[in-house]
């Protein structure tokens, strides 16, 4: 019995209280059959199985997102540009390499986690290819017409439809909750940078403390981390309700 | 009218399944019955997961049933098909058998046999 309950807590760490107890129940059921070792690698499968994609998700967002925002902040502020945006139009083009990095990183982890087939992240993905094309070649009319109208055609459907909206949501408010949380730590840190030394950092200054590259790291990461928790969450509330609408047009 | 969701084959096995056991639809069943008919038995791994997963796509709904002393009084959750369920299933099981529609692989004269 001891055997079944400490399996249990490992599926709950993985799926909800009522599933994994579903989940033992099953297996303990086939145990008198099977024996204890194929109870356990039968757990271990299940863990597995509920468990791979989340990390590597996570794994892969945070890696897009580092990268992304990289080619963005060169695109914009970048010696060699091709065509930097004007002065006056800067604070857009930030705000648009905050908005677009963040969404590739929220795509690719909800294609990873939940498969391209997930409507969340071919919106998220949508919306992070128009800001990718006004960042790199908003200097060409025509482009900049097709982008703005698209975004206004996917806001439109977005408020039109209500599964959409509920899309739409998902991803707007995990944006906004990665933001809400990487400025203040992220000011935090700078604070911290600022006492070690106030003024701007040489490499060498880099160097002298590794602490604080390391704390840039876990902020962000941390930062990501609660977004795309955020972000399962609401899937998961709003997949529950689906069902519950689905469920009333039952055989 | 809204299509049906597209089926992959495993999911098409545990649709048919649950369908056949009627009201008796919980992982061990739907496990025995899927290697009853089919000859293989599924990872607990990859039946969970595509349950979960068809819920979530409105496919199929469950609840929970009586605990038993022999599952250590645990509750079973069982499965049954929603209307998209039952949609998607028929019109997958019609994508087969239009496919297979005169090529006499399952009957008639030019049956494919096994052990011949």
């Amino acid at each position: 019995m001891r055997t079944a309950s400490i399996a249990e807590w490992i599926l709950r760490r993985v799926t909800s209280k009522e599933r994994a107890a579903a989940m033992v129940g099953d297996l303990v059921e086939l145990q008198e059959k099977k024996g204890l070792l194929r109870f356990w690698l039968s757990i271990s499968g299940v863990a597995i199985s509920l468990f791979w994609r989340r990390p590597i998700a996570f794994v892969a967002a945070f890696y897009a997102w580092a990268w992304v925002s990289g080619w963005f902040q060169m695109a914009i502020h970048g010696m060699n540009a091709l065509h930097r945006p004007p002065q006056l139009w800067m604070p857009v083009f930030n705000a648009l390499g905050l908005i677009g990095s963040a969404l590739w990183a929220f795509s690719l982890f909800s294609a990873i986690r939940y498969g391209l087939q997930e409507r969340s992240a071919q919106l998220s993905l949508a919306y992070a290819g128009l800001i990718t094309a006004v960042i790199y070649l908003w200097w060409l009319p025509a482009v900049l017409v097709v982008c703005i109208v698209g975004a206004l055609v996917l806001a439109t459907a977005s408020i039109i439809k209500s599964k959409l909206r509920k899309e739409s949501l998902i991803f707007l408010a995990s944006v906004f909750i990665y933001y809400a949380s990487v400025y203040p730590t992220m000011f935090l840190v700078s604070v911290y940078q600022n006492y070690l030394h106030p003024g701007p950092w040489s490499g060498q200054d880099m160097r002298a403390h590794p602490l604080l590259g390391w704390l840039y790291f876990v902020t962000i990461a941390l930062s990501l981390w609660v977004a795309t928790w955020a972000w399962s969450r609401m899937r998961g509330w709003l997949m529950r309700s689906q069902s519950l609408e689905s469920s009333s047009e039952m055989l | 009218m809204k299509p049906p969701a597209t089926l992959g084959e495993f999911e098409q096995v545990v649709l048919l399944a649950i369908l056949r056991l009627d009201k008796d639809a919980y992982g061990v069943t739907i496990r025995s019955e899927i290697a009853k008919c089919t000859g293989r038995d599924p990872a607990p791994g990859a039946l969970y997961t595509t349950l979960d997963r068809m819920e979530e796509k409105g496919i199929v709904r469950s609840w929970l049933g009586e605990a038993t002393p022999q599952r250590g009084g645990r509750a079973k959750r069982y499965f049954a098909l929603t209307k998209a369920g039952l949609v998607a299933v028929v019109s997958a099981q019609r994508a087969y058998q239009s496919l297979l529609n005169g090529l006499d692989l399952l009957g008639g004269a030019h049956a494919y046999c096994f052990n011949c």
